[in-house]
Protein backbone atom coordinates (compact mmCIF):
# COMPACT_ATOMS: atom_id res chain seq x y z
CA UNK A 1 0.00 0.00 0.00
CA UNK A 2 2.86 2.32 0.81
CA UNK A 3 4.37 1.60 -2.59
CA UNK A 4 1.04 2.18 -4.32
CA UNK A 5 0.61 5.54 -2.64
CA UNK A 6 4.13 6.48 -3.64
CA UNK A 7 3.52 5.51 -7.24
CA UNK A 8 0.28 7.51 -7.37
CA UNK A 9 2.00 10.51 -5.86
CA UNK A 10 4.79 10.26 -8.42
CA UNK A 11 2.25 10.01 -11.23
CA UNK A 12 0.51 13.13 -10.01
CA UNK A 13 3.64 15.18 -9.44
CA UNK A 14 5.24 14.15 -12.71
CA UNK A 15 2.04 14.39 -14.69
CA UNK A 16 2.48 16.51 -17.74
CA UNK A 17 -0.14 15.04 -20.03
CA UNK A 18 -2.39 17.74 -21.42
CA UNK A 19 -4.92 17.58 -24.15
CA UNK A 20 -4.14 20.98 -25.62
CA UNK A 21 -2.36 19.81 -28.74
CA UNK A 22 -5.28 17.57 -29.56
CA UNK A 23 -7.62 20.52 -29.55
CA UNK A 24 -6.42 21.41 -33.00
CA UNK A 25 -7.39 19.62 -36.16
CA UNK A 26 -5.02 20.72 -38.89
CA UNK A 27 -3.91 18.84 -41.94
CA UNK A 28 -0.95 19.58 -44.15
CA UNK A 29 -0.85 20.25 -47.87
CA UNK A 30 2.06 20.86 -50.21
CA UNK A 31 0.13 23.32 -52.35
CA UNK A 32 -3.16 25.17 -52.23
CA UNK A 33 -5.67 24.19 -54.88
CA UNK A 34 -8.53 26.59 -54.15
CA UNK A 35 -11.22 25.98 -56.81
CA UNK A 36 -9.52 22.72 -57.78
CA UNK A 37 -9.72 21.34 -54.25
CA UNK A 38 -11.92 18.30 -54.76
CA UNK A 39 -12.39 17.09 -51.22
CA UNK A 40 -15.23 17.72 -48.79
CA UNK A 41 -15.91 21.31 -47.79
CA UNK A 42 -18.45 22.84 -45.43
CA UNK A 43 -20.40 24.63 -48.09
CA UNK A 44 -20.55 24.69 -51.87
CA UNK A 45 -20.65 27.98 -53.71
CA UNK A 46 -21.91 28.50 -57.30
CA UNK A 47 -19.55 29.58 -60.05
CA UNK A 48 -21.04 33.06 -60.10
CA UNK A 49 -19.03 33.75 -56.95
CA UNK A 50 -15.73 32.57 -58.40
CA UNK A 51 -12.84 34.98 -58.11
CA UNK A 52 -10.28 35.92 -60.73
CA UNK A 53 -7.26 33.96 -59.53
CA UNK A 54 -5.03 36.84 -60.64
CA UNK A 55 -6.38 38.61 -57.59
CA UNK A 56 -5.40 35.77 -55.25
CA UNK A 57 -1.96 35.68 -53.71
CA UNK A 58 -0.43 33.38 -51.13
CA UNK A 59 2.65 34.61 -49.31
CA UNK A 60 4.77 34.00 -46.24
CA UNK A 61 4.20 35.70 -42.92
CA UNK A 62 6.60 35.55 -40.01
CA UNK A 63 4.87 34.91 -36.73
CA UNK A 64 6.27 34.86 -33.22
CA UNK A 65 4.13 34.01 -30.20
CA UNK A 66 7.00 34.54 -27.77
CA UNK A 67 7.62 30.83 -27.46
CA UNK A 68 8.11 29.78 -31.04
CA UNK A 69 8.59 31.47 -34.37
CA UNK A 70 6.81 30.10 -37.40
CA UNK A 71 6.60 30.91 -41.08
CA UNK A 72 2.94 30.75 -41.93
CA UNK A 73 0.93 31.26 -45.08
CA UNK A 74 -1.17 34.33 -45.62
CA UNK A 75 -3.73 34.79 -48.37
CA UNK A 76 -5.00 37.99 -49.87
CA UNK A 77 -7.89 38.18 -52.29
CA UNK A 78 -8.16 41.55 -53.97
CA UNK A 79 -6.03 44.39 -55.25
CA UNK A 80 -3.11 44.92 -52.87
CA UNK A 81 -2.40 48.28 -54.44
CA UNK A 82 -5.66 49.52 -52.99
CA UNK A 83 -4.73 48.70 -49.39
CA UNK A 84 -3.56 52.27 -48.84
CA UNK A 85 -6.68 53.67 -50.51
CA UNK A 86 -8.83 55.31 -47.81
CA UNK A 87 -11.99 53.86 -49.39
CA UNK A 88 -10.79 50.27 -49.61
CA UNK A 89 -11.94 47.97 -46.82
CA UNK A 90 -10.66 44.55 -45.84
CA UNK A 91 -12.33 41.59 -44.19
CA UNK A 92 -9.86 39.48 -42.22
CA UNK A 93 -11.28 35.96 -42.14
CA UNK A 94 -10.09 33.73 -39.27
CA UNK A 95 -11.09 30.23 -40.27
CA UNK A 96 -12.16 27.32 -38.13
CA UNK A 97 -10.37 24.30 -36.81
CA UNK A 98 -10.58 22.09 -39.85
CA UNK A 99 -7.65 21.25 -42.13
CA UNK A 100 -6.48 24.37 -43.98
CA UNK A 101 -7.45 27.27 -46.27
CA UNK A 102 -8.46 25.05 -49.16
CA UNK A 103 -11.21 23.66 -46.97
CA UNK A 104 -12.42 27.18 -46.23
CA UNK A 105 -11.86 28.57 -49.72
CA UNK A 106 -15.60 28.60 -50.59
CA UNK A 107 -16.24 30.77 -47.55
CA UNK A 108 -13.29 33.02 -48.32
CA UNK A 109 -14.26 33.64 -51.92
CA UNK A 110 -17.84 34.19 -50.87
CA UNK A 111 -16.67 37.04 -48.66
CA UNK A 112 -14.84 38.46 -51.65
CA UNK A 113 -18.34 38.98 -53.09
CA UNK A 114 -19.65 41.09 -50.21
CA UNK A 115 -21.16 44.26 -51.66
CA UNK A 116 -20.03 43.35 -55.14
CA UNK A 117 -17.25 41.20 -56.53
CA UNK A 118 -13.94 42.28 -55.02
CA UNK A 119 -15.45 45.37 -53.46
CA UNK A 120 -13.65 44.39 -50.29
CA UNK A 121 -10.25 42.82 -49.94
CA UNK A 122 -10.28 39.53 -48.04
CA UNK A 123 -7.32 38.41 -45.99
CA UNK A 124 -6.99 34.96 -44.52
CA UNK A 125 -4.23 32.72 -43.26
CA UNK A 126 -3.42 29.23 -42.19
CA UNK A 127 -2.53 29.13 -38.52
CA UNK A 128 0.74 27.48 -37.63
CA UNK A 129 0.54 23.76 -38.33
CA UNK A 130 -2.36 24.13 -40.75
CA UNK A 131 -2.02 23.70 -44.51
CA UNK A 132 1.37 24.95 -45.66
CA UNK A 133 2.11 26.86 -42.47
CA UNK A 134 5.02 25.61 -40.42
CA UNK A 135 4.96 25.11 -36.68
CA UNK A 136 2.74 23.53 -34.11
CA UNK A 137 -0.73 24.86 -33.27
CA UNK A 138 -1.30 26.54 -29.94
CA UNK A 139 -3.62 29.16 -28.50
CA UNK A 140 -0.87 31.74 -28.28
CA UNK A 141 0.13 30.78 -31.81
CA UNK A 142 -3.38 31.52 -33.07
CA UNK A 143 -3.17 35.03 -31.73
CA UNK A 144 0.37 35.61 -32.98
CA UNK A 145 -0.46 34.31 -36.44
CA UNK A 146 -3.48 36.56 -36.91
CA UNK A 147 -1.45 39.43 -35.49
CA UNK A 148 1.13 38.74 -38.20
CA UNK A 149 -1.62 39.00 -40.81
CA UNK A 150 -2.78 42.31 -39.35
CA UNK A 151 0.78 43.58 -39.33
CA UNK A 152 1.11 42.67 -43.00
CA UNK A 153 -2.06 44.60 -43.80
CA UNK A 154 -0.74 47.57 -41.89
CA UNK A 155 2.57 47.40 -43.71
CA UNK A 156 0.64 47.65 -46.97
CA UNK A 157 -1.12 50.78 -45.84
CA UNK A 158 -4.36 49.56 -44.27
CA UNK A 159 -5.71 51.59 -41.37
CA UNK A 160 -7.82 50.47 -38.42
CA UNK A 161 -11.00 52.13 -39.68
CA UNK A 162 -10.94 49.90 -42.77
CA UNK A 163 -10.29 46.55 -41.07
CA UNK A 164 -13.18 44.20 -40.29
CA UNK A 165 -12.52 40.87 -38.63
CA UNK A 166 -14.60 37.73 -39.11
CA UNK A 167 -14.03 34.74 -36.84
CA UNK A 168 -15.65 31.38 -37.48
CA UNK A 169 -15.68 28.79 -34.69
CA UNK A 170 -12.06 28.42 -33.53
CA UNK A 171 -11.31 31.57 -35.49
CA UNK A 172 -13.51 33.46 -33.07
CA UNK A 173 -10.68 33.20 -30.52
CA UNK A 174 -8.12 35.34 -32.41
CA UNK A 175 -10.91 37.56 -33.74
CA UNK A 176 -11.98 38.45 -30.21
CA UNK A 177 -8.48 38.57 -28.75
CA UNK A 178 -7.11 40.92 -31.40
CA UNK A 179 -10.18 43.15 -31.26
CA UNK A 180 -9.97 43.49 -27.50
CA UNK A 181 -6.18 43.52 -27.16
CA UNK A 182 -4.89 44.99 -30.43
CA UNK A 183 -1.21 45.68 -30.86
CA UNK A 184 -1.23 47.47 -34.16
CA UNK A 185 -4.47 47.86 -36.10
CA UNK A 186 -7.75 47.73 -34.20
CA UNK A 187 -10.56 46.10 -36.16
CA UNK A 188 -13.47 48.46 -36.63
CA UNK A 189 -16.18 45.82 -36.40
CA UNK A 190 -16.33 42.17 -35.45
CA UNK A 191 -18.30 39.31 -37.00
CA UNK A 192 -18.47 36.05 -35.07
CA UNK A 193 -19.99 32.94 -36.56
CA UNK A 194 -20.60 30.00 -34.18
CA UNK A 195 -18.08 31.24 -31.61
CA UNK A 196 -16.75 29.39 -28.60
CA UNK A 197 -17.70 30.80 -25.22
CA UNK A 198 -14.60 29.20 -23.75
CA UNK A 199 -12.75 25.93 -23.46
CA UNK A 200 -14.25 25.60 -19.99
CA UNK A 201 -17.79 25.68 -21.36
CA UNK A 202 -16.84 22.98 -23.83
CA UNK A 203 -15.59 20.85 -20.95
CA UNK A 204 -18.62 21.47 -18.76
CA UNK A 205 -21.07 20.77 -21.57
CA UNK A 206 -19.58 17.33 -21.94
CA UNK A 207 -19.00 16.64 -18.26
CA UNK A 208 -22.42 17.85 -17.04
CA UNK A 209 -20.95 18.89 -13.72
CA UNK A 210 -19.08 22.17 -13.48
CA UNK A 211 -15.52 20.90 -13.41
CA UNK A 212 -12.86 23.50 -14.08
CA UNK A 213 -11.54 23.60 -17.62
CA UNK A 214 -8.02 23.27 -16.27
CA UNK A 215 -8.78 19.64 -15.48
CA UNK A 216 -8.67 18.98 -19.18
CA UNK A 217 -6.71 21.65 -20.95
CA UNK A 218 -4.56 24.70 -20.45
CA UNK A 219 -6.30 26.35 -23.39
CA UNK A 220 -8.68 29.14 -22.42
CA UNK A 221 -10.24 30.48 -25.62
CA UNK A 222 -12.10 32.72 -23.22
CA UNK A 223 -14.25 34.70 -25.64
CA UNK A 224 -17.11 35.02 -23.17
CA UNK A 225 -14.94 36.93 -20.76
CA UNK A 226 -12.90 38.94 -23.24
CA UNK A 227 -15.93 40.13 -25.18
CA UNK A 228 -17.05 42.07 -22.09
CA UNK A 229 -14.43 44.67 -22.94
CA UNK A 230 -15.11 44.77 -26.67
CA UNK A 231 -15.81 48.28 -27.89
CA UNK A 232 -16.48 47.36 -31.50
CA UNK A 233 -19.94 46.64 -32.90
CA UNK A 234 -20.64 42.91 -33.06
CA UNK A 235 -22.54 40.81 -35.57
CA UNK A 236 -23.13 37.34 -34.19
CA UNK A 237 -24.40 34.48 -36.34
CA UNK A 238 -25.13 31.05 -34.91
CA UNK A 239 -27.09 28.00 -36.06
CA UNK A 240 -29.95 27.02 -33.80
CA UNK A 241 -29.08 23.41 -34.55
CA UNK A 242 -25.36 23.78 -33.90
CA UNK A 243 -24.40 20.25 -32.95
CA UNK A 244 -20.88 21.11 -31.86
CA UNK A 245 -20.88 24.41 -30.02
CA UNK A 246 -24.31 24.79 -28.53
CA UNK A 247 -25.90 28.12 -29.32
CA UNK A 248 -27.23 28.24 -25.78
CA UNK A 249 -24.05 27.60 -23.85
CA UNK A 250 -21.56 29.18 -26.27
CA UNK A 251 -22.98 31.75 -28.68
CA UNK A 252 -25.67 33.23 -26.47
CA UNK A 253 -23.18 33.75 -23.64
CA UNK A 254 -20.76 35.56 -25.92
CA UNK A 255 -23.53 37.74 -27.31
CA UNK A 256 -24.95 38.50 -23.87
CA UNK A 257 -21.54 39.46 -22.51
CA UNK A 258 -20.83 41.95 -25.29
CA UNK A 259 -21.49 45.30 -23.63
CA UNK A 260 -23.40 46.70 -26.58
CA UNK A 261 -25.30 48.70 -27.49
CA UNK A 262 -24.25 48.09 -31.08
CA UNK A 263 -24.66 44.36 -31.41
CA UNK A 264 -26.74 42.29 -33.77
CA UNK A 265 -27.75 38.65 -33.50
CA UNK A 266 -28.80 36.30 -36.26
CA UNK A 267 -29.98 32.91 -35.01
CA UNK A 268 -30.44 30.69 -38.01
CA UNK A 269 -33.05 27.97 -37.89
CA UNK A 270 -31.87 24.70 -39.44
CA UNK A 271 -28.20 25.64 -39.45
CA UNK A 272 -25.67 23.38 -37.76
CA UNK A 273 -22.15 24.31 -36.83
CA UNK A 274 -20.71 24.22 -40.31
CA UNK A 275 -23.38 25.13 -42.82
CA UNK A 276 -24.84 28.45 -41.74
CA UNK A 277 -24.10 30.41 -44.95
CA UNK A 278 -25.46 27.59 -47.08
CA UNK A 279 -28.63 27.24 -45.00
CA UNK A 280 -29.21 30.98 -45.34
CA UNK A 281 -28.70 30.57 -49.08
CA UNK A 282 -31.19 27.71 -49.26
CA UNK A 283 -33.75 29.65 -47.27
CA UNK A 284 -33.34 32.88 -49.25
CA UNK A 285 -32.77 31.94 -52.87
CA UNK A 286 -29.02 32.16 -52.87
CA UNK A 287 -26.01 33.51 -51.05
CA UNK A 288 -26.90 37.13 -51.70
CA UNK A 289 -28.93 37.29 -48.51
CA UNK A 290 -25.91 36.20 -46.42
CA UNK A 291 -23.66 38.60 -48.30
CA UNK A 292 -26.13 41.44 -47.79
CA UNK A 293 -26.18 40.81 -44.04
CA UNK A 294 -22.41 41.09 -43.92
CA UNK A 295 -22.37 44.11 -46.20
CA UNK A 296 -25.07 45.94 -44.27
CA UNK A 297 -23.24 45.38 -41.01
CA UNK A 298 -19.97 46.64 -42.40
CA UNK A 299 -21.35 49.61 -44.24
CA UNK A 300 -23.97 50.91 -41.82
CA UNK B 1 -18.10 18.34 -39.02
CA UNK B 2 -15.53 20.36 -37.27
CA UNK B 3 -13.37 17.68 -35.87
CA UNK B 4 -13.10 14.18 -34.69
CA UNK B 5 -9.74 14.97 -33.25
CA UNK B 6 -11.32 17.47 -30.95
CA UNK B 7 -13.59 14.72 -29.81
CA UNK B 8 -10.49 12.72 -29.11
CA UNK B 9 -9.23 15.46 -26.94
CA UNK B 10 -11.53 16.09 -24.13
CA UNK B 11 -12.24 12.49 -23.58
CA UNK B 12 -9.76 11.44 -21.02
CA UNK B 13 -10.93 13.52 -18.15
CA UNK B 14 -14.36 14.61 -19.18
CA UNK B 15 -16.88 12.61 -17.26
CA UNK B 16 -14.08 11.61 -14.97
CA UNK B 17 -16.80 11.22 -12.42
CA UNK B 18 -17.52 7.99 -14.21
CA UNK B 19 -16.41 4.83 -12.49
CA UNK B 20 -17.76 1.43 -11.73
CA UNK B 21 -19.58 0.86 -8.46
CA UNK B 22 -16.97 0.91 -5.75
CA UNK B 23 -18.19 -1.73 -3.39
CA UNK B 24 -21.55 -3.39 -3.72
CA UNK B 25 -21.44 -5.86 -0.87
CA UNK B 26 -19.71 -5.01 2.41
CA UNK B 27 -16.56 -6.97 3.16
CA UNK B 28 -16.13 -9.18 6.15
CA UNK B 29 -14.75 -7.47 9.21
CA UNK B 30 -11.01 -7.06 8.88
CA UNK B 31 -10.94 -7.91 5.18
CA UNK B 32 -9.03 -5.60 2.86
CA UNK B 33 -9.64 -5.48 -0.86
CA UNK B 34 -7.66 -3.71 -3.55
CA UNK B 35 -9.31 -3.12 -6.94
CA UNK B 36 -8.26 -1.59 -10.22
CA UNK B 37 -10.97 -0.42 -12.61
CA UNK B 38 -10.72 0.49 -16.26
CA UNK B 39 -13.41 1.77 -18.55
CA UNK B 40 -15.89 4.54 -19.09
CA UNK B 41 -18.61 5.87 -21.36
CA UNK B 42 -18.59 4.50 -24.88
CA UNK B 43 -18.01 7.01 -27.64
CA UNK B 44 -17.24 7.24 -31.32
CA UNK B 45 -13.49 7.54 -31.78
CA UNK B 46 -12.93 8.24 -35.45
CA UNK B 47 -15.48 5.62 -36.45
CA UNK B 48 -14.66 3.14 -33.70
CA UNK B 49 -16.79 2.71 -30.59
CA UNK B 50 -14.51 2.47 -27.59
CA UNK B 51 -14.83 3.13 -23.86
CA UNK B 52 -13.11 6.14 -22.42
CA UNK B 53 -9.84 4.94 -20.95
CA UNK B 54 -10.61 6.03 -17.42
CA UNK B 55 -8.94 4.16 -14.62
CA UNK B 56 -8.95 4.16 -10.87
CA UNK B 57 -7.61 2.24 -7.90
CA UNK B 58 -9.75 1.50 -4.86
CA UNK B 59 -8.91 0.14 -1.46
CA UNK B 60 -11.71 -1.09 0.78
CA UNK B 61 -11.63 -2.22 4.38
CA UNK B 62 -14.24 -4.21 6.28
CA UNK B 63 -14.52 -2.11 9.39
CA UNK B 64 -17.42 -4.14 10.67
CA UNK B 65 -19.28 -7.01 9.05
CA UNK B 66 -21.89 -4.66 7.67
CA UNK B 67 -19.80 -1.55 7.19
CA UNK B 68 -16.90 -1.20 4.80
CA UNK B 69 -14.90 1.93 4.17
CA UNK B 70 -13.38 2.63 0.80
CA UNK B 71 -11.16 5.19 -0.84
CA UNK B 72 -10.21 5.62 -4.48
CA UNK B 73 -7.75 7.50 -6.60
CA UNK B 74 -8.52 8.18 -10.25
CA UNK B 75 -5.27 7.28 -11.94
CA UNK B 76 -6.09 8.59 -15.42
CA UNK B 77 -6.88 11.94 -13.89
CA UNK B 78 -3.59 11.83 -12.02
CA UNK B 79 -1.69 11.36 -15.27
CA UNK B 80 -3.21 14.63 -16.40
CA UNK B 81 -2.29 16.45 -13.24
CA UNK B 82 -5.66 16.21 -11.52
CA UNK B 83 -5.72 14.62 -8.08
CA UNK B 84 -9.17 13.06 -7.90
CA UNK B 85 -9.94 11.01 -4.86
CA UNK B 86 -13.13 9.77 -3.28
CA UNK B 87 -14.00 8.37 0.10
CA UNK B 88 -17.11 6.54 1.14
CA UNK B 89 -18.62 3.57 2.86
CA UNK B 90 -20.89 0.68 1.98
CA UNK B 91 -23.50 -0.87 4.23
CA UNK B 92 -26.33 -3.30 3.69
CA UNK B 93 -29.77 -1.83 4.24
CA UNK B 94 -31.82 -4.96 3.67
CA UNK B 95 -31.37 -8.69 3.33
CA UNK B 96 -34.08 -11.13 2.39
CA UNK B 97 -34.54 -14.04 4.77
CA UNK B 98 -33.04 -16.57 2.39
CA UNK B 99 -30.35 -14.03 1.60
CA UNK B 100 -30.93 -14.33 -2.12
CA UNK B 101 -31.43 -10.61 -2.40
CA UNK B 102 -30.00 -7.65 -0.53
CA UNK B 103 -29.86 -3.92 -0.84
CA UNK B 104 -26.80 -1.81 -0.07
CA UNK B 105 -25.94 1.85 -0.17
CA UNK B 106 -22.64 3.59 -0.80
CA UNK B 107 -22.37 7.33 -0.26
CA UNK B 108 -19.09 8.91 -1.33
CA UNK B 109 -17.42 12.29 -1.32
CA UNK B 110 -15.28 13.30 -4.30
CA UNK B 111 -12.41 15.76 -4.08
CA UNK B 112 -10.55 17.06 -7.12
CA UNK B 113 -7.58 19.39 -7.34
CA UNK B 114 -5.50 20.20 -10.38
CA UNK B 115 -1.83 20.98 -10.12
CA UNK B 116 -1.98 23.53 -12.94
CA UNK B 117 -4.09 26.30 -11.44
CA UNK B 118 -5.09 24.61 -8.19
CA UNK B 119 -8.80 24.61 -8.88
CA UNK B 120 -10.71 22.55 -6.35
CA UNK B 121 -13.95 20.69 -6.90
CA UNK B 122 -16.11 18.73 -4.50
CA UNK B 123 -19.20 16.72 -5.22
CA UNK B 124 -20.98 13.86 -3.47
CA UNK B 125 -22.33 10.69 -4.96
CA UNK B 126 -24.69 8.03 -3.71
CA UNK B 127 -25.08 4.47 -4.98
CA UNK B 128 -27.90 2.02 -4.29
CA UNK B 129 -27.47 -1.60 -5.31
CA UNK B 130 -29.60 -4.70 -5.23
CA UNK B 131 -27.33 -7.73 -5.15
CA UNK B 132 -27.63 -11.47 -5.03
CA UNK B 133 -25.54 -14.64 -5.02
CA UNK B 134 -28.25 -16.48 -6.86
CA UNK B 135 -25.75 -17.58 -9.53
CA UNK B 136 -23.47 -19.17 -6.96
CA UNK B 137 -21.63 -18.31 -3.77
CA UNK B 138 -18.66 -16.84 -5.63
CA UNK B 139 -20.71 -14.88 -8.14
CA UNK B 140 -22.20 -11.54 -7.18
CA UNK B 141 -24.91 -10.25 -9.47
CA UNK B 142 -26.03 -6.71 -8.90
CA UNK B 143 -28.05 -3.89 -10.37
CA UNK B 144 -28.55 -0.42 -9.10
CA UNK B 145 -28.38 3.27 -9.45
CA UNK B 146 -25.60 5.80 -9.07
CA UNK B 147 -26.28 9.43 -8.38
CA UNK B 148 -23.85 12.32 -8.69
CA UNK B 149 -24.79 15.64 -7.21
CA UNK B 150 -23.59 19.01 -8.43
CA UNK B 151 -23.76 21.42 -5.49
CA UNK B 152 -22.73 24.54 -7.36
CA UNK B 153 -25.42 26.82 -8.68
CA UNK B 154 -23.07 28.33 -11.22
CA UNK B 155 -21.04 27.06 -14.10
CA UNK B 156 -18.51 28.84 -16.29
CA UNK B 157 -19.02 32.58 -16.81
CA UNK B 158 -21.47 32.77 -13.90
CA UNK B 159 -24.13 31.05 -15.95
CA UNK B 160 -26.77 29.03 -14.15
CA UNK B 161 -25.77 25.41 -13.57
CA UNK B 162 -28.67 23.36 -14.92
CA UNK B 163 -27.55 19.92 -13.76
CA UNK B 164 -27.70 19.16 -10.06
CA UNK B 165 -28.63 15.49 -10.13
CA UNK B 166 -26.97 13.15 -12.57
CA UNK B 167 -28.24 9.61 -12.24
CA UNK B 168 -26.92 6.46 -13.84
CA UNK B 169 -28.25 2.91 -13.94
CA UNK B 170 -25.96 -0.05 -13.90
CA UNK B 171 -25.74 -3.80 -13.69
CA UNK B 172 -22.72 -5.95 -13.08
CA UNK B 173 -21.28 -9.32 -12.24
CA UNK B 174 -18.36 -10.02 -9.94
CA UNK B 175 -16.70 -13.41 -10.02
CA UNK B 176 -14.50 -14.25 -7.06
CA UNK B 177 -13.21 -17.83 -7.28
CA UNK B 178 -10.51 -17.21 -4.69
CA UNK B 179 -8.76 -14.17 -3.31
CA UNK B 180 -8.91 -12.56 -6.73
CA UNK B 181 -12.07 -11.07 -8.13
CA UNK B 182 -13.08 -10.07 -11.64
CA UNK B 183 -15.88 -7.70 -12.47
CA UNK B 184 -17.73 -6.36 -15.46
CA UNK B 185 -20.29 -3.59 -15.18
CA UNK B 186 -22.52 -1.96 -17.75
CA UNK B 187 -23.86 1.49 -17.12
CA UNK B 188 -26.33 3.90 -18.64
CA UNK B 189 -24.93 7.24 -17.57
CA UNK B 190 -26.98 10.41 -17.35
CA UNK B 191 -30.08 9.08 -19.13
CA UNK B 192 -31.92 12.31 -18.40
CA UNK B 193 -29.38 14.59 -20.03
CA UNK B 194 -29.04 15.41 -23.70
CA UNK B 195 -25.92 14.15 -25.43
CA UNK B 196 -26.37 16.47 -28.39
CA UNK B 197 -24.61 19.72 -29.18
CA UNK B 198 -21.41 18.68 -27.45
CA UNK B 199 -17.97 17.80 -28.70
CA UNK B 200 -18.18 14.09 -27.94
CA UNK B 201 -20.31 11.55 -29.80
CA UNK B 202 -21.39 9.31 -26.94
CA UNK B 203 -22.92 5.93 -27.70
CA UNK B 204 -26.45 5.82 -26.43
CA UNK B 205 -29.73 4.18 -27.43
CA UNK B 206 -31.33 7.61 -27.31
CA UNK B 207 -30.26 11.22 -27.69
CA UNK B 208 -29.59 11.28 -23.98
CA UNK B 209 -26.76 10.00 -21.82
CA UNK B 210 -24.12 7.45 -22.65
CA UNK B 211 -23.61 3.73 -22.28
CA UNK B 212 -20.53 2.73 -20.35
CA UNK B 213 -18.57 -0.43 -19.76
CA UNK B 214 -16.11 -1.07 -16.95
CA UNK B 215 -13.76 -3.92 -16.12
CA UNK B 216 -12.21 -4.46 -12.72
CA UNK B 217 -9.77 -6.81 -11.15
CA UNK B 218 -9.06 -7.01 -7.46
CA UNK B 219 -7.57 -9.01 -4.68
CA UNK B 220 -8.66 -9.59 -1.13
CA UNK B 221 -6.35 -9.69 1.83
CA UNK B 222 -7.86 -11.43 4.82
Amino acid sequence: MKHLSTYLLIIFVCACARLDSNLYNPSKVTEYKFDNFNQETDISVPEQYDIDMNLVEVFDLESDDGEAKATIKGLFVGDQDLLSDPDYKVILYCHGNRDHMDYYWPRIKLLANVGSKNQYGVMSLDYRGYGMSAGKPSESGLYADVRAAINWLQSKGLSSDRLYIYGFSLGSAPAVELSVNPETLTPKKVILEAPFASAEVMVQDAALIAIPGTYVTNAKIDNANKVKSMNQPLLWLHGLDDDFLSIKTHGEVVFKNHPGPDKTALRVEGATHTNLPQILAEQNDGYDYYLTIIHDFISK
Amino acid sequence: MLTKILINTLILLILNACAASRLVEPLHQGEVQLNATFGGPLFDYDGYIIPMPLSSVTIAHGWRDNLSLHGSVHTTSAIFGVFHTEFGFTTTLYKSKNRDLALSMSPSAHFMLDKWEHHFKFYPSFDLNFFSHVLGPNKLLYAGMSNWFELSNERAHAEKQPNHWIPAFHSGLTYQPDLWNYNIELKYIAPLHSNKDIVIDYLSPTDRGALGVYLSIGRSFK
